[in-house]
């Protein structure tokens, strides 16, 4: 179901280290899940493999040094293979003036297509760059400013800034290619 | 903002639905739930989707170990191999959902979760938070063994045998009453609500009566805060090692008072974060970073445009609130008249209900009709509803709420008018006349100077067929006469 590196809770845990894993990070893991699926159904079905995992699998040290910041990568990627394993997101855009009315358009255009679209372009930024999908999801899904962001992710501001930078310029990068495409 | 950044961020919110505060809570709630309960054959890799549709709890034998049943394991095993199958509990989480227990299992309740046992007598064993029992064929009758926590008991008059609920230190048995045990670390606690139970230690055995209550260790506190003499009366017996508490019945509480925490501690929240959640369990109730107007609104039912004279702290100033009550006060008490008296005590909170003419949205029909249509759904007391292939399932009653967005399943238009007051601020009064039940799924511009799309009235006009219109009509309003910043304790 997923390619996610699996996660394992924390050296030999407890049932207060677990619950207290769950409930500082479960919230945040359900809304990043239920962004990028799209559904309720979807985004407990992840919430569920992520920490399902935590117990089943080696611990690795990431997950001891930043729980959140791996927490919510696995909800982006386990999320991110539940739409690539239905097909959801086979298509790309035609064109990226198709594309841009579309999310212009709401009233003209399925909502369902501007989705399919945007889900296929971070698709295709998650096989080379993850990092880039996190950054995204960050900022426009939870709308966390850089110093949140950097925060949460352990690196510095500016950082943040220049990634959130170079995400943006290979989604728009992404976004003209569809377009040369026709 | 530059148009590109503008672009990919209308992508985004057009793309990606935020769930509600409470979805996320019941969500969570619901996996924690599956993950923590349950057992199966090692190595089993359950189907997340197919465990979620059937309702059933995932079994992960694994989970379960792994998340601190290591004390457990020795008793879960043993009880398996000596126990029959034949004995079984159906088991209702709070969902709704249900499965069954057999002679053996264990069952466990975390700080958020209950969960009631009906057995094939037709007794009801109610668990409370933190609970841990096992199901046991007893020589006659059935044995709820109980390793911690509490349970009340509802026994059913029983035709041969007995019910027994056995603790770590006492017996109880019963032929109809309804009572309560709870394991602590001290001792154990039996009281009894209806009936008459006999409560057996070791070798000595006392009958307790309605309003009585018992302890195994002097140094517990009884439930009752009235009671202020304990009425001691040792069974005589020198192999026991504790002895029997019996304490003055519970009081029954006056009519007219309203119920209260026992204990309740109000903090100010100075972390300036935007997370706010409620939680709790039988007993137990926790706001955590609530503005008072929130706390308002929950305690007394009420929209935040039907608070009126409120000064304007109420919606800058958070506050954490735990609070505990006596018994098995449930979420609804605690979080209706237990948290209205925490207001009015601890913010001096002085409150009165009245009706005003106030301005409202009437929600009709538009000129060229409705164009609300309702579609399949499985409904969640019937979870085992087969899908047909390659669909995916809706839940009907499921409503889902984002920055323009709101997606409905099934739902009468009264949970849209709801939904819609909470969003516009002003009352929506249903009057389209139209009866049953509606999928909805309405899209609009959060702000309509900046956001693409229609605002949300010609959204509900376009997409919905549905108008709303400005009207006034009498509305019932919470007005606040004098409130005042707490105390911190």
């Amino acid at each position: 179901m997923s390619t996610l590196a699996a996660p394992d809770v924390i050296d030999t845990p407890s049932t207060r280290e677990f619950e207290q894993l769950f409930r500082q990070y479960s919230r945040l893991v359900y809304r990043t899940a239920y962004g990028v699926t799209g559904n309720a159904e979807d985004a407990e079905d992840v919430l569920q493999t992520i920490f399902l995992r935590l117990v089943r699998r080696e611990p690795p040290p990431n997950l001891r040094n930043n729980p959140q910041a791996y927490l919510y990568r696995a909800a982006v990627n386990v999320s991110l293979s539940i739409i690539r394993s239905r097909r959801e997101c086979a298509s790309t855009p035609d064109d990226l003036e198709t594309f841009e009315s579309s999310v212009h358009s709401a009233r003209t255009r399925d909502a369902q297509e501007v989705r399919g679209h945007l889900l296929a372009m971070l698709d295709t930024m998650a096989q080379a760059n993850p990092e880039d999908v996190e950054l995204l999801i960050l900022r426009y899904v939870h709308n966390y400013s850089d110093s949140d962001i950097a925060k949460m992710l352990g690196k510095s501001r500016s950082a943040i800034a220049v990634r959130l930078f170079r995400a943006r310029a290979r989604l728009k990068k992404l976004m003209r290619r569809s377009g040369d495409r026709r | 903002m530059r148009r590109s950044e503008q672009q990919i961020r209308a992508m985004f919110d057009e793309s990606f639905p935020s769930p509600t505060q409470v979805e996320t809570d019941e969500a969570c709630q619901r996996v924690f739930l599956r993950l923590t309960f349950g057992a199966a054959p090692a190595g089993t890799a359950p189907s997340l989707a197919s465990a979620y549709t059937s309702g059933r709890p995932v079994r992960l034998a694994p989970v379960a170990a792994a998340v601190g049943m290591v004390l457990l394991l020795s008793f879960v095993v043993t009880r398996m191999f000596m126990q029959s199958p034949t004995l079984s509990a159906n088991v209702e989480n709070e969902d709704g959902t249900t499965f069954r227990l057999v002679a053996g299992d264990v069952l466990r309740t975390d700080a958020w979760t209950l969960r009631k046992l009906t057995l094939p007598d037709g007794s009801r064993i109610e668990m409370r938070s933190r609970t841990e029992l096992a199901l046991q064929n007893a020589s006659a009758g059935v044995r709820i063994q109980l390793a911690k926590g509490s349970v009340l008991v509802r026994a059913a008059k029983q035709a041969a045998g007995h019910l027994y609920v056995e603790t770590k230190d006492v017996e109880v048995s019963v032929i109809g009453t309804v009572f309560l045990v709870a394991v602590e670390e001290a001792g154990s606690r039996v009281a009894v609500l209806e009936g008459q139970v006999r409560v057996k230690q070791g070798a000595v055995a006392k009958d307790l009566v309605v309003g009585e209550e018992l302890v195994t260790n002097p140094q517990m506190e009884s439930l009752s805060p009235e009671s202020t003499k304990q009425v001691e009366q040792p069974v005589e017996t020198k192999q026991q090692q504790t002895r029997l508490q019996p304490v003055q019945p519970n009081q029954p509480p006056q009519a007219a008072a309203r119920p209260q925490f026992e204990v309740a501690s109000v903090k100010r929240n100075n972390s300036g974060g935007d997370e706010n959640f409620f939680t709790g369990s039988v007993g137990r109730f926790k706001a955590v970073n609530m503005p008072l107007r929130l706390l308002m609104q929950v305690a007394y039912k009420v929209e935040d445009f039907q608070i009126v004279g409120a000064p304007g702290w109420i919606d800058t100033e958070h506050y954490d609130i735990e609070g505990t009550a006596e018994g098995a006060a449930g979420m609804n008490e605690m979080n209706g008249p237990m948290l209205q008296a925490l207001i009015e005590d601890r913010f001096k909170a002085a409150v009165h209900g009245e009706t005003r003419d106030m301005l409202v949205y009437f929600l009709t029909v538009a000129k060229n009709g409705s164009k609300l249509t309702t579609g399949p759904c499985v409904r969640r007391e019937q979870p085992n509803t087969p899908v047909p292939p390659g669909q995916r399932e809706s839940i009907c009653g499921y409503m889902g709420i984002g920055p323009g967005m709101l997606r409905s399943t099934s739902n009468r238009l009264q949970r849209l008018t709801d939904a819609l007051s909470g969003i516009l601020k002003r009352k929506v009064l249903d009057r389209t006349g139209l009866t049953g039940e509606f999928d909805i799924n309405l899209k609009w511009a959060p702000d309509p100077a900046v956001d693409p799309g229609p605002a949300i009235f010609t959204a509900i006009e376009e997409q919905l067929g549905l108008k709303l219109e400005s009207g006034k009509a009498p509305i019932d309003v919470l007005v606040i006469d004098r409130i005042e910043r707490p105390t911190e304790n």
